[in-house]
């Protein structure tokens, strides 16, 4: 007996130690599900808005709500964004939950100035969530929340939801605050943040479209990199299991499934020479389109379209590599690998790295394997398509 | 003279110790009528006391009388066993000494017939069932099994049905009870002790026991609490359990209860002592593991794999119906970050417009529900039938639809609820343990949650049944806890409750492969 009072006892001490008297009820919250960053007109200041689910009672499974009751914008202009929460906080009936945060959005304007000031209150505050995703819209970014989105709860939602579908066959669609902040803190290395823009036409229900990724140096955007070399970084990072190609060639027209792309780098130094960076793309495509190409034979359609690819992807890989050389921001990796693997060279060359990275010379080296032609072997042309 | 002293020395040897009964022990008198005054001032002129005065013999030269209870004894079975062979005899005796002895050896056919000397022990046979047979000039008396009281048939078991195996349950009857046993253990050593417990309800209680596998410690505890205990009654075993269990303070049950003789011979037989109250429909069997209550018999009945996936799912079970309000309370109230999203935006969509807090709503649910169950288990069937109907309709819709509770916390308590039925012998313990941790997670979340868990677990661990840690079903030793081993592998009894012989079965028996079938075939198979 007195074994169980003093289990009681050291029970209830316990409760009383434990400080975390924070129950909340939940329909005291208000789930935030996405915030947006823009530069505000009066100079210093920024505006701050957030997105959250309305809920409404539901009774028996019936949920009386219209679709464009849906959501809930709160806006606030503040110097930081810990200022931003605070007031949001003190004009609105319930507390904001950050928790559930799916997406943090930054204005471009916002990103071209200083995106860490404001990451810092996201990384730091134990409410929010390192894991959230994070994205540039051109243009104003609170104009995501004015989206209709017919699908999702709110636009938020559908963009984490895009976001996710995406990046299951290209993860580098896919940042996080925290892999924002420590691409920052690693040397020899500068991040991409996809960028969207908002679709203004209302002909169509597709709300957002994805226009390739923002290129930060450091914690500045500096440049976009849309289509062709959105493509060409993609094939050079490498660790994408599916995106695809059109090839326009003098003989007709093929469309590729690029799978499983893995790329291989191979930093080759000679003293008193440039060093030298050999890029292996590996590649499995197939063929999913095929226009024209009526002269040749299974056998030499084979090897014409092995060419075919293999030239593409040294194309847009060069240039590619090219145009990161031109803006001086090694997107690849490659002074970090330098970095890990040559410590003692990597300090020589990390005061000048982004120098150095443009004076890079490069060597693409593709290894494309064709494995399927899809369920017809047959070149046809029916209509004679020229 | 010296006779007279003999026995009077005899007697005080075996008197029962304790607090006298209300009738005096004394020895029966050479005279009939003193006798069947005596008797008759015992009793009190109670209504269904029988007594049949007769006379037999040559010219009907000798007095008899036989004393029964009405309703206790088969009536047609005296008048043909005992009266008719009386009166059937026109003998006479030299000396009437001999009498009784040549009746109880000679005239009767009675398979069981005992020699009393006292009132005392000639009124507890004859409220057993049996009837006394009072013969002029002769200081002792016959006690003849004449039982016949009204029982219940052997049937199906109620609270313990099954899809396949035995169907045969206990009936309120000891002997029938010990009976069917016996039948599953047809051993020589399988013992059955006598006991008699309740000064004035003198219940028959048996131990049942294999004398080769018992452990002989939990077997002298046993003995030793059954004769401690000094009580007016016990009308069933659970009184029984209460009184001789190591601790009655805990929610756990030490002490395992079945209606199945093939669940109680199964446990005999991995040593284990099987206690039967007249009485009651229940055996009760010590000592007790905390995984028995996961075991049913239809685990040795069915398929080896089926039974791996059921143990689980009884585990998993258990956990929910513990555990599941106070993880929902922790999770909506303190954790609401690990709560899916969507699933999040479902819950609070139930809770707006709901106006008690969660901690309210749910022992709104669990209060009823309990109301709702005891109700069901008392009335009548078709009653609670109407019970459960209007529980469904009013707990699930109604409630929902008026905003007293959210729709969430009814499948909580609903499931947690359907979860503790898969655990009956635990169905006393679950209320109790998810009310304590319940509080717990209100006050302090996951935390609050683990404390309680971790509670129950050191609480698990120090218990013990009759000396055998009740946690220890657990260990790598055992080889039917988490999941049943195939019987072919189940060679040992659990270690901690059978302790001379250990060994269950040969390791000879394997699975057959092809090449043995084939060889089995060619040769025959060889015992």
């Amino acid at each position: 007996m007195k074994k169980i009072f003093i289990l009681v006892f050291l029970l209830l001490c316990s409760l009383f130690l434990v400080g975390c008297w924070d129950a909340r009820e939940i329909n005291t919250l208000f789930i935030v599900t996405g915030i947006a960053i823009d530069k505000s007109e009066q100079e210093g200041f920024f505006d701050v808005s957030v997105i959250g689910i309305k809920t409404s009672p539901s009774r028996g499974g019936s949920q009386s709500s219209d679709d464009k009751d849906k959501k809930i914008v709160l806006k606030t202009t503040t110097r930081s964004i810990r200022d931003a929460f605070f007031h949001l906080n003190l004009n609105y009936d319930r507390t904001l939950y950050l928790q559930h945060n799916q997406i943090v959005i930054f204005g471009e304007d916002v990103a071209k100035d200083d995106l860490h000031r404001h990451l810092e209150f996201f990384v730091r505050s134990e409410n929010s969530r390192m894991e959230t995703l994070m994205l540039i819209v051109e243009g104003r970014a609170d104009e995501v929340f004015k989206m209709d989105v017919k699908q999702e709860q709110n636009s938020t939602i559908y963009l984490f939801t895009h976001i996710q579908t995406i990046s299951r066959r290209v993860k580098h669609y896919k940042i996080s605050v925290l892999n924002f902040i420590a691409n920052l803190l690693t040397e020899g290395f500068h991040s991409v943040i996809p960028i969207f823009a908002v679709n203004k036409n209302d002909d169509d229900d597709m709300p957002i479209n994805m226009t390739g990724f923002a290129v930060f140096r450091n914690n500045k955007m500096i440049a976009k990199i849309t289509d062709l070399e959105a493509l060409g970084f993609v094939l050079l990072k490498g660790d994408v299991k599916n995106t695809n190609r059109t090839i326009i060639s003098y003989d007709g027209m093929v469309s590729f499934d690029f799978d499983d792309i893995k790329t291989k780098k191979e930093i080759i130094y000679k003293d008193n020479y440039p060093i030298k960076i050999k890029i292996t793309i590996e590649i499995t495509a197939s063929v999913e389109e095929l226009l024209g190409f009526e002269k040749y034979s299974i056998q030499d359609l084979n090897r014409e379209l092995h060419n075919i690819v293999q030239q593409e992807i040294i194309n847009v890989a060069t240039q590619t590599f090219k145009y990161f050389q031109e803006l001086k921001v090694d997107v690849f990796g490659i002074g970090l690998s330098i970095y890990q693997h040559h410590p003692k060279k990597w300090n020589n060359l990390r005061n000048d790295w982004d120098n150095i990275f443009a004076s890079l010379e490069v060597e693409i080296n593709p290894k494309v394997v064709i494995k399927d032609y899809g369920q017809i072997v047959s070149i046809y042309n029916p209509g004679g398509v020229k | 003279m010296f006779s007279f002293i003999r026995r009077k020395l005899k007697y005080l040897r075996n008197r029962p110790k304790g607090p006298k009964d209300e009738f005096t022990y004394s020895f029966l008198s050479n005279n009939l009528r003193d006798n069947i005054h005596n008797i008759q001032s015992i009793f009190g002129n109670s209504a269904d006391i029988v007594i049949r005065n007769f006379t037999f013999g040559k010219d009907s030269s000798y007095e008899g009388a036989l004393v029964f209870v009405d309703g206790l004894v088969d009536n047609i079975f005296i008048s043909r066993s005992i009266l008719s062979p009386l009166s059937d005899w026109k003998d006479t005796l030299e000396s009437k000494d001999n009498l009784i002895e040549f009746i109880e050896k000679q005239i009767l056919q009675n398979p069981e017939v005992k020699r009393l000397s006292t009132y005392d022990d000639a009124i507890s046979d004859c409220l057993n069932g049996n009837t006394i047979l009072f013969v002029n000039d002769c200081d002792t008396c016959l006690s003849i099994s004449t039982k016949g009281f009204e029982k219940r048939a052997v049937t199906e078991p109620q609270s313990e049905a099954v899809v396949r195996g035995p169907r045969e349950g206990y009936t309120e009857n000891i002997r029938t009870n010990t009976s069917l046993i016996r039948r599953k253990i047809k051993s020589p050593s399988l013992r059955i002790e006598n006991y008699v417990i309740g000064e004035k309800s003198k219940t028959n209680v048996a131990l049942i026991y294999l004398e080769d596998v018992v452990n002989p410690d939990v077997l002298k505890k046993l003995r030793s609490r059954l004769k401690r205990i000094k009580v007016d009654a016990i009308f069933e075993s659970g009184v029984l359990e209460e009184y001789i269990e190591d601790s009655s303070f805990s929610p756990f049950a030490t002490i395992a209860y079945s209606e199945k003789p093939d669940v109680t011979a199964a446990n005999i037989l991995e040593g284990r002592i099987a206690i039967v109250v007249d009485g009651t429909p229940f055996v009760i069997t010590v000592p007790m593991l905390f995984i028995e209550s996961f075991q049913s018999a239809e685990d040795y009945y069915g398929r080896n794999l089926y039974t791996y996936l059921i143990r689980i799912v009884r585990y998993v079970a258990y956990l929910i119906a513990v555990f599941g309000p106070a993880f929902y309370i922790s999770l909506v109230n303190y954790h609401q970050g690990l709560i899916p999203t969507t699933l999040l935006v479902t819950i609070i969509n139930a809770r707006e417009g709901t106006s008690f807090p969660i901690i309210i709503e749910i022992i709104i649910m669990l209060f009823a529900f309990e109301i709702m169950r005891e109700a069901g288990i008392r009335l009548p069937r078709p009653m609670g039938q109407a019970i459960s109907i209007v529980g469904a309709l009013i707990m699930g819709e109604a409630a929902v639809n008026a905003g007293l509770v959210g729709a969430p916390v009814v499948i909580v308590v609903a499931i947690t609820a359907v979860a503790s039925f898969l655990i009956p012998n635990q169905s006393e313990t679950i209320p109790v343990l998810r009310i304590f941790v319940l509080i717990l997670a209100t006050f302090a979340g996951l935390f609050g949650l683990v404390i309680g868990l971790l509670a129950i677990l050191i609480h698990l661990a120090s218990l013990t049944s009759f000396g055998v840690p009740y946690f220890s079903g657990f260990t790598r030793y055992n080889q039917d806890s988490i999941i049943r081993t195939q019987l072919k592998s189940m060679t040992k009894r659990p270690e901690g409750i059978a302790k001379n012989n250990i060994v269950r079965r040969g390791s000879n028996m394997k699975n057959y492969s092809i090449k043995e079938n084939e060889a089995e075939d060619r040769v025959g198979v060889q015992i």
